[in-house]
């Protein structure tokens, strides 16, 4: 016992007569130019009006500013599924530095790279705002999910760019919009989204990313994934037991990291699985998961429109 | 003066005591007897106000225990239970000096009064030698000792003790009682004390209290009320009482043998009608 | 020596016996007015060494990190003189510091308290339950989208709830040592099977922020939550004065404490109730940083060589353990963030097979 606490002091003793000795890294001065200010779910702030050096701390942030053509200097990572979108191609993140885990961003990671502008969410990292802010001007959009349209213009407002976004965004409303007429009676389609994760499987409601984009195109839902008489019309859970319930005229299968797509591949090899009309008639296809649940932008809905295009023949 | 009034007590379902009306003379050293579960320590516990009783009084020097405050209490009236839980790595002078918690506040946790007592108490129970010594590596004896002096350190003018001489030795038990005695005699104090053994009880007790099934069949000096037929009434053993050999004081001997070999009976140790034997001849060592 | 039947009283003292000769081994007496403490002088010795290195680990970790300042840039930052590392000295870094300093000084404080009780050196309050009760809380407050500034007052709605139950649980058998630890043991139970059903149900990134929390962190935390710790640690001073005395009786059994004039019972409820507060106020601040608080008071005991744990003393080992394992946790796998929960049980997991094992040696 004694050893141990003389070791835990000999081991302060030298980290504290090793940095003695050493000198300061030198930090940057603050840097002063046009501002315009934002209004967001944190309160108003002054963000330069071309922010150079952006830090995004989720995922679908990283799709809004790429999808922009802006490149973040930094970005955190989303936990298990730790990449970043990869559906913009791999050479767009190679200049991103990693700042920690969206939940547990590392802050001198991020002042070290001097940003000019923050985007972050408030649903995610609201206990950090305060010293997020101290760092460099900080948006945080509200919730996650639901509003992604929403997010995606104001982080397109902080990010100097309003119009392109508003643009951009249009431009997947027409796509979908168009996509959905092509396919005749499109809301007799009904689409089933399934989603494995470690430890349970889920189906998506109308109020959930890929939701909304089927929406948008005019296709139905099968009756159970309409989740009527939930609140949280996002997700729920289906038993292993009972994944007939997840059965449609067309089905989209993701997995959320290795563990739950192992266990996808397990459901998928059993007999219940093969007893779905949509897998007898061989419409049951795996997607990516960070198209369909993480990516969460415009660039991940134009990608799930690309998918649909591609399993769903026009009429 | 410790006094008890129609004094009912137990515990969970099982009255032990019922009705208990006893008066214990001050000043004395006052041995409680008896068979296993008749009660013995229930009284001595609910007199130290260890237990609670379902139904009457325990008074001190007149007055209701229950109505007095614990610290009042224990600044007259010091317990030692029946083996108590030796704290781990606490030494001798710690231990005595907890004797001094009726004196002692958090914000006046120590006083000279408190050594000189603490002192006093250790040469009193002679573990002065001990005081740094660990509790917890001493032996049977001197433990029971230490115990003996944290209840001196509280300058109590009673002592209760719950059969102090439980697991020691015929050695240390006489090295303990012979310290309760010499506390009664040199320094006044009343002792209260519960044994197994009948014989010490009649060589160190002035005053005997005899009990069986919750109630005191007997009380008095014990050359007065020790006869055989107290003890058959009381323990249901059959027995001669002989004075004994040193002290003259009552000694009880079991009359059958068991399987043990009889001693050849000589007509001078013959038991005389009245359960006694002349004092004469050798007596067996065996049972003391 | 006095005569036959000369019984001295307190207040005349034998000839043969110097005034106050009976000094307690190892302590000495601390005067303040009318107030006189016993104080261990080894305790003393020990809390100076622990103070020292607790300063020298908050500027250490004051120092470490991106950017690097050197002691002396820190030095002259807290001094106000105004350095370009105002912000990362100020801002970054120093408020986590002073939370893992008080924090880890709350969790050693309640941890003494626990064990004492308890009679126990593996009881925490993460054995007795409050850590899951206040676990269950802000995973439910985590997974519900509930603001972020309701999740510690949730959480300690939780751990308070937990120690309803356990003194409720406990209590009929005046709070006896091993009755408390396994009425402890039940509640932390029930509450973990709980905080697993909510978990199944919660969004993957909502279950990942709950378990965050599960292990405790200090990140994004700060002035707020180490104010709320030192107000209740400071509204409990008279309190944690009494425990630090009452503590020295809890090695008595019933009986003989009650023989001495104390209420054993009501000791251990004052005691155990103020540990819990203790316990439920910080874990609902900064999570379920375990082992500190089972780990401080039992280190700090061997190094006073006393019979139970010394609160000063834990309160200091404590916060200078939960400062190193924030520094730890910030700089080893950097920018990856570990919690600081995840380091300390690095430290306690094999501190506590340490016992087991010591135990196991003693016992046979």
């Amino acid at each position: 016992m004694r050893r141990l606490v003389a070791a835990l002091a000999a081991a302060v003793a030298l980290g504290v007569g090793l940095t003695a000795c050493g000198e300061s890294d030198p930090v940057a001065g603050s840097t002063t130019g046009e501002t315009r200010e934002i209004t967001h779910a944190m309160g108003t702030t002054k963000v330069p009006a071309e922010p150079k050096r952006v830090v995004v701390l989720d995922t679908d942030k990283i799709d809004t500013a790429l999808s922009l053509g802006v490149t973040p200097v930094g970005a955190a990572t989303a936990g298990e599924a730790k990449s970043w979108p990869t559906y913009f191609g791999a050479d767009k993140l190679a200049s991103i530095k990693e700042v920690g885990v969206l939940t547990e961003p590392d802050l001198e990671a991020i002042n070290a790279l001097k940003p000019d502008l923050i985007l972050g969410s408030k649903f995610r990292q609201e206990k950090f705002y305060d010293e997020l802010a101290a760092i460099a001007p900080t948006v945080f959009t509200d919730k996650v999910g639901i509003t992604w349209k929403e997010n995606f213009l104001l982080d397109g407002k902080a990010l100097g760019q309003e119009q392109q976004a508003k643009d951009l965004l249009a431009a997947y409303e027409k796509r979908a919009k168009d996509f959905g007429t092509t396919l005749g009676d499109a809301a007799a389609r009904k689409v089933s989204i399934v989603r494995f994760l470690p430890g349970n499987i889920r189906v998506y409601g109308p109020d959930s990313f890929s939701g909304i984009v089927i929406g948008d195109t005019g296709l139905g839902r099968p009756e159970r994934q309409l989740l009527a008489n939930k609140e949280d019309k996002r997700f729920d859970l289906v038993s292993p037991e009972r994944i007939n319930e997840v059965d449609g005229d067309v089905i989209f299968v993701t997995a959320y990291g290795d563990k739950a797509a192992a266990e996808q591949t397990k459901m998928t090899a059993g007999t219940l699985w093969k007893g779905l009309g949509a897998v007898k008639a061989g419409k049951a296809y795996p997607v990516a998961d960070e198209v369909w649940m993480t990516g969460i932008g415009v660039g991940a809905a134009n990608k799930i429109l690309d998918d649909l295009a591609k399993y769903l023949p026009a009429a | 003066m410790l006094s008890t009034r129609d004094l009912v007590a137990g515990y969970d379902e099982r009255t032990v005591l019922d009705g208990l009306d006893l008066d214990l003379p001050t000043d004395a050293f006052t041995v409680i007897v008896g068979p296993n579960a008749c009660g013995k320590s229930t009284l001595l516990r609910t007199m130290a106000r260890l237990l609670t009783p379902r139904r009457g009084t325990v008074l001190l020097d007149g007055s209701a225990i229950r109505d007095l405050p614990t610290r009042e209490v224990a600044r007259r009236l010091g317990v030692l239970p029946q083996s108590p839980l030796v704290p781990e790595g606490v030494t001798v002078a710690d231990l005595v000096g907890r004797g001094r918690q009726p004196y002692q506040r958090w914000w006046r946790q120590w006083s000279p009064e408190d050594g000189a007592a603490v002192d006093r108490a250790m040469t009193l129970a002679d573990v002065a030698g001990l005081a740094d010594r660990p509790v917890d590596s001493l032996s049977g004896g001197q433990r029971q000792r230490v115990w003996i002096a944290m209840t001196l350190a509280q300058d109590t003018d009673a002592l209760l003790l719950d059969e102090p001489t439980t697991f020691l030795d015929l050695a240390h038990q006489v090295e303990v009682l012979d310290l309760l005695h010499r506390l009664r005699v040199e320094r006044g104090r009343t002792v209260v004390a519960v044994l197994h053994d009948l014989n010490q009880a009649a060589r160190y007790a002035d005053h005997l209290v005899a009990m069986r099934a919750g109630a005191v069949v007997a009380a008095g000096p014990p050359r007065e009320i020790l006869t055989a037929d107290l003890v058959r009434d009381v323990f249901g053993l059959a027995c001669v009482v002989v004075p004994c050999p040193v002290t003259g004081a009552p000694l009880v001997v079991p009359a059958h043998t068991g399987g043990a070999t009889a001693r050849p009976v000589t007509p001078s140790t013959q038991p005389a009608d009245d359960g006694t034997i002349p004092l004469a001849g050798s007596y067996p060592s065996k049972g003391l | 020596m006095t005569t036959v039947d000369g019984r001295p009283d307190s207040a005349t003292i034998p000839a043969d016996v110097s005034p106050g000769a009976a000094r307690l081994p190892g302590r000495s007496l601390l005067r303040i007015g009318p107030v006189s403490l016993q104080v261990r002088r080894r305790a003393v010795l020990v809390a100076v060494v622990l103070t020292v290195l607790l300063l020298l680990a908050v500027v250490l970790s004051l120092s470490l990190g991106t950017p690097y300042v050197a002691p002396a840039d820190v030095l002259r930052a807290l001094s106000g003189a105004g350095t370009p590392y105002d912000l990362v000295v100020f801002d970054l870094r120093l408020p986590r510091i002073v939370l893992a300093a008080v924090a880890g000084a709350a969790f050693g404080v309640a941890g003494t308290l626990i064990q004492s009780v308890a009679r126990n050196p593996l009881a925490s309050p993460d054995v007795i339950g409050i850590t899951q009760g206040a676990g269950l809380a802000a995973t439910v407050a985590l997974t519900s989208g509930a603001a972020a500034v309701l999740v510690a007052p949730t959480a300690l709605v939780g751990g308070l709830l937990a120690a309803v139950l356990l003194f409720a649980l406990g209590a009929r058998h005046g709070l006896a040592a091993q009755r408390f630890v396994l009425a402890g043991v039940a509640v932390a139970f029930a509450f973990r099977a709980l905080t697993e059903v909510v978990m199944l149900t919660a969004d993957p990134i909502d279950g990942l922020r709950a378990q965050i929390w599960l292990i405790g962190t200090l990140a994004g935390k700060g002035w707020t939550e180490a104010a709320w710790i030192a107000g209740t640690l400071l509204v409990l001073l008279p309190v944690l004065a009494w425990a630090g005395w009452a503590l020295n009786s809890t090695a008595l059994d019933d009986d003989t404490a009650r023989g001495v004039g104390l209420r054993p019972v009501a000791r251990r409820i004052g005691l155990a109730g103020t540990g819990v507060l203790v316990a439920a106020m910080v874990t609902a601040q900064v999570g379920a940083v375990d082992f500190v608080a089972l780990v401080a008071p039992q280190v700090a005991r061997r190094l006073v060589r006393a019979e139970r744990p010394p609160l000063v003393c834990a309160a200091l080992l404590g916060a200078l353990l939960l400062v190193l394992a924030d520094l730890a946790g910030r700089r080893l796998f950097a920018p990856t963030q570990l919690p600081a929960g995840v380091l300390t049980a690095a430290i306690g997991g094999p501190y506590l097979i340490f016992l087991l094992l010591r135990g196991r040696r003693r016992s046979s």
